[in-house]
């Protein structure tokens, strides 16, 4: 009997054991394995040209807080019992409304208001010294509406109030949960935020009176409130509200710069048109590994950003490897999806919490120094992230950027004529490129595009044939630039040659052999054998180009002297960065069209460098820009934006680049 | 955390105090298990899945492929195909094969039951034994449901017809059955409620024997699968059953799910029912294994003597 029962003990335990076993193999054989590029910041990064002070490193004021809001607040005891300014509410039911009664009710229920009572509440931390400061409102975006999410910027909170600015987290969070097409309505909060600000600064016995500096304001929002930033910046210049007239506005603040933290776009559209937004410094910044925004969205608004007037602007985006859309924020974290997001998201590629906020505040601190409190030291390290390598996290960078000095030679917008430039003047062509199209560029989202074209070109300098040595010329894709226009532009020594490019993983195969019109072609040769033609390469054969790509860049000016740098000298040269999302295997591919992200580093190369590098060459008559693909075998590449730019010196005052 | 908690004693609330406390009052008034089994035929009195033996037999208010045979509003709230088959102690096997889908406005459920209980000589109706005794009548048994569900006024309402027979030894008796159902999906913890009248139609028979069909009005709850922690989710349902004699039969259970990685669930479950037929007992349990679009389920049901043993396998 009791060997009967230790049987039966032992039969349990290893069909326990056999049931573990294949559970375990089930999930380790859905599990994708962690992939990531590898990591060249060892030596990206390894220079420190910058020597100005870290902004990410706290100043000198001390920080002191304060609560503003209706006093009224059911579920904040900070916006209820620690308000030291009282405001108004507003009423945002143009702006925003539930998505159903139901849902309508629930949230009144909870809040203890609607759309037509919205508190105007904020968190603020300022430094003990008499202004007047600079003045900073943050904004969160979309969330669980009870995981309050204005407390997670305290950590720029304080470091900016230590630097001298102020700081006010806007709590939007009534606006959070499963309401659609509400960014308008966030936007609208941070002008009607401003508002009260103002208010603030002007009354008598305000703890804020005089402090605020109402003529350097910036406006800072992450997720939708990225795209609210913008929304922001648009409706602060209009009379009326875009899409009902009967709503006035007359906010026309003095905001000078919008940074947007992994933003939305386009989940508001003004009139159904894309938010326009022009004349504000804009910065940028988006992690690769986003579980959330998973596409680099703000791009599209990047592009759409116009300098117009003369005055000094510039935007700049950075594309930060491995970082995701939480952990901008401390109270989200590292689930981008919430707390069961764990099953979905793979966080083992994460960049840690501390190094992503780091990141975010040596760029945003930097970026407000810069633009608020004319710190123009730090201008460099918007064109070129590499010139500050001492100051970043481990891991990758692609940076964007254009200043309002820049004149577009080419940005493949303007006609379907492949040859033809932005502006009179400019004649592009190819001479051996295998490929030459101008096409959207697509996001890696499916059937989603960044709302600009540029221009591919593809190339393989091998002949075809059995002799893999063979080589032709080198392909090249070229610009010419007529006289009248580089006069007109004022191009010379202290212009810069600024264009933004990505390789992609395509390579063309080799070239057709030029054809011997000396010899009788074959087919002519009485009874000359039929060659076979050759195979044609599969789908399926085509493997992605994996080769470091580089290019020279070569200029010529109209007395025929040419002057040739490497492309690599001014900024890497980097496919796109693979990035998974998912922890299933093989789910990104099925989600995205691509696993990985086109973000085109921009290049400013200061034609001063082409004279250091060739004596001679006169930057002045410049006639010609050659990408001369003589660097790398076979490649292609995405190119767009391409023009010269007068930038100012404090840009280039720091340049890594061949000739220095 | 604390809403985690308040959750769990909600669902455990919802699930175990409707079966015990409702229990409670139908033992003050219960019958002797041979009053009890009475209706036929003995195949509508089966759960029909592994997911529904394991959660007691209460189905009508669950969204999934089975609601075909237990409240045809809620077909086509999960669109799907399901089959299995079930082995009981005598040897007796019963399988079933059910689909939903949506076509235009309309939900659309098809299922079949059937119950096989070997060649041994008996009369109609075949009792539970069938299910626990080698030596037991040789039963068959069939039932084919068409259910259509639609959507109106913030309710989904079904009505599903069905025929069944059964045979037992060489008498065959069988009829047309008719179910009607509504729910509602509620707020309070996601879920969804649940009102069926099940089994409506003539009383049929063979060789002189007549049985009434048992039919029956069945009110249950169910709720969605809520977070607990980054990994489990944890759903509940309760029924009560209120046969046409009065006599009433609460069921229900819990389902924990643990996963590990999305589209990988290692699902368990526990199930208790005031037994409709003499050879049932009150446990239930199971388990399951989903896998994106597949699940294969198991359930287990304690008998009289022996156990039975049910696979079904979903594909969504």
């Amino acid at each position: 009997m009791r060997r009967w029962k230790t049987e039966g003990r032992r039969e349990a335990i290893a069909r326990t054991l056999a049931l573990a076993l294949a559970g375990t193999l089930v999930v380790g054989a859905c599990v994708a394995p962690l992939k990531l590029a590898r990591d060249d910041s060892d030596a990206v990064l390894s220079r420190q040209l910058l020597a100005a002070p870290n902004p990410s490193q706290k100043g000198s004021f001390a920080v002191k807080t304060l609560y503003y809001g209706s006093g009224t607040d059911k579920q904040r005891a900070v916006y209820r019992d620690s308000v030291t300014l009282r405001t108004a509410v507003v009423n945002g039911a143009k702006f925003a409304s539930a998505p159903d009664p139901r849902q309508a009710k629930i949230r009144k229920k909870y809040w203890g208001f609607d759309f037509t009572k919205l508190p105007v509440n904020g968190r603020v931390w300022y430094p003990d010294a008499p202004g007047a400061f600079p003045l900073v409102l943050v904004v969160h975006g979309n969330h669980d509406m009870k995981q309050f999410s204005d407390p997670g910027y305290q950590y720029l909170g304080e470091l900016l109030a230590s630097r001298g600015f102020i700081v006010a987290s806007v709590d939007e969070n009534f606006l959070n949960g499963n309401i659609r097409g509400e960014n308008d309505a966030r936007g609208w909060m941070l002008l009607k935020h401003l508002q009260s600000w103002k208010r603030f600064n002007d009354s008598t016995g305000s703890p804020l009176q005089g402090k605020v500096d109402m003529h350097n304001i910036a406006l800072m929002g992450h997720s939708r409130g990225g795209e609210a930033v913008s929304v922001a910046g648009a409706f602060n210049r209009l009379p009326f509200y875009p899409d009902d007239a009967t709503v006035t506005f007359d906010f026309n603040f003095d905001i000078k710069s919008l940074v947007a933290i992994a933003p939305v776009d386009g989940q508001y559209r003004p009139a159904d048109k894309p938010t326009p937004v022009s004349n504000y410094n804009y910065l940028l910044i988006h992690g690769s590994h986003d579980g959330d925004v998973s596409t680099f969205s703000g791009l599209a608004q990047y592009e759409r950003i116009r300098f117009t007037d003369a005055k000094p602007w510039f935007k700049s985006a950075v594309f930060v490897y491995r970082a995701n859309h939480g952990q901008w924020n401390t109270t989200w974290g590292s689930l981008d999806g919430g707390p069961r997001s764990a099953r979905s998201l793979d966080t083992r590629g994460l960049i840690s919490q501390a190094d992503q906020r780091k990141f975010a505040e040596v760029y945003i601190a930097a970026f407000l120094e810069a633009t608020l409190r004319e710190k123009r030291e730090y201008l460099p390290m918007f064109r070129d992230h590499r010139v500050v390598g001492q100051w970043l996290p481990k891991t990758i960078y692609t940076t964007r950027f254009q200043e309002s000095g820049f004149r577009t030679a080419a940005d493949f917008e303007e006609d379907v004529d492949v040859t033809s430039g932005s502006v009179p003047g400019i004649v592009l062509s190819g001479d051996s490129v295998a490929v030459w199209k101008e096409s959207p560029v697509p996001f890696r989202a499916r059937a989603t595009t960044q709302a600009h074209n540029a221009v591919t070109i593809g190339w393989n300098n091998r002949i075809a044939g059995s002799d893999t040595t063979k080589m032709g010329t080198p392909a090249a894709f070229a610009m010419q630039v007529s006289d009248s226009l580089r006069t007109s532009w004022n191009v010379g020594a202290a212009t810069s040659l600024v264009f933004s490019l990505s390789p992609t993983d395509a390579k063309p195969g080799p070239r057709a052999a030029a054809r011997d019109t000396t010899k009788k072609a074959d087919s002519l040769v009485k009874g000359a054998p039929k060659k076979a033609a050759p195979r044609k390469p599969s789908a399926k054969d085509a493997k992605p180009d994996t080769v470091p790509i580089d290019l020279s860049m070569v200029v010529t000016d109209a007395s025929g002297r040419s002057a040739s740098l490497p492309l690599s000298a001014y900024g890497v040269v980097r496919r796109p960065l693979e990035s998974y999302v998912y922890r299933r295997a093989g789910r990104d591919k099925q989600r995205f069209a691509n696993v990985y992200e086109i973000v085109l580093q921009t290049y400013a190369i200061p034609l001063a460098d082409f004279v250091r590098a060739t004596p001679g060459f006169d930057p002045a008559r410049i006639a010609r820009v050659q990408w001369r693909f003589d660097r790398s075998v076979a490649g292609t590449i995405v190119l767009d934006n391409i023009g010269f730019s007068n930038m100012r010196s404090e840009f280039t005052a720091q340049t890594v680049g061949a000739a220095r | 955390m604390t809403r985690s908690i308040h959750f769990v004693l909600t669902t455990a609330l919802v699930a175990a105090s409707a079966v015990s406390v409702v229990s409670s009052v139908a033992h003050a008034q219960a019958s002797s298990p041979d009053q009890r089994e009475r209706y036929a035929p003995l195949i509508l009195k089966l759960p029909a899945t592994a997911r529904l033996l394991s959660l007691g037999g209460a189905q009508v208010a669950l969204r999934d492929v089975d609601a075909v045979f237990g409240n045809p509003a809620l077909v086509g709230t999960a669109t799907a195909l399901a089959f299995g088959a079930e082995r009981y102690a005598s040897g007796a096997t019963a399988g079933q094969f059910a689909s939903s889908s949506i076509i235009g406005p309309l939900g659309i459920g098809v299922g079949v039951q059937l119950l096989d209980a070997g060649p041994r000589y008996g009369t109609f109706p075949a009792r539970s034994e069938v299910l626990t005794r080698e030596n037991a009548a040789g039963t068959g048994s069939v039932a084919a449901t068409l259910a259509a569900s639609l959507s109106w006024k913030q309710l989904r309402w079904g009505v599903g017809a069905k025929y069944v027979e059964e045979r037992v030894s060489d008498d065959r008796a069988g009829g047309v059955a008719f179910d009607i159902g509504a729910s509602r999906s509620l707020q309070f913890l996601s879920s969804t409620v649940g009102i069926a009248v099940q089994h409506l139609g003539p009383r049929f028979g063979v060789a002189g024997r007549r049985e009434s069909l048992p039919a029956q009005v069945a009110l249950g709850i169910a709720t969605a699968p809520r977070g607990f922690g980054k990994w489990l989710d944890l759903s509940g349902t309760a029924q009560l059953d209120v046969r046409r004699d009065g006599e009433l039969f609460p069921r229900g259970g819990v389902e924990l799910s643990y996963v590990p990685i999305e589209g990988v669930a290692f699902i368990g479950r526990v199930g208790g029912r005031r037994p409709q037929l003499r050879d049932e007992r009150p446990v239930a349990a199971g388990g399951g294994i989903t896998i994106d679009r597949f699940t294969l389920d198991y359930g287990w049901e304690a008998l009289r003597e022996g156990s039975g043993h049910r696979l079904t396998v979903r594909l969504r």
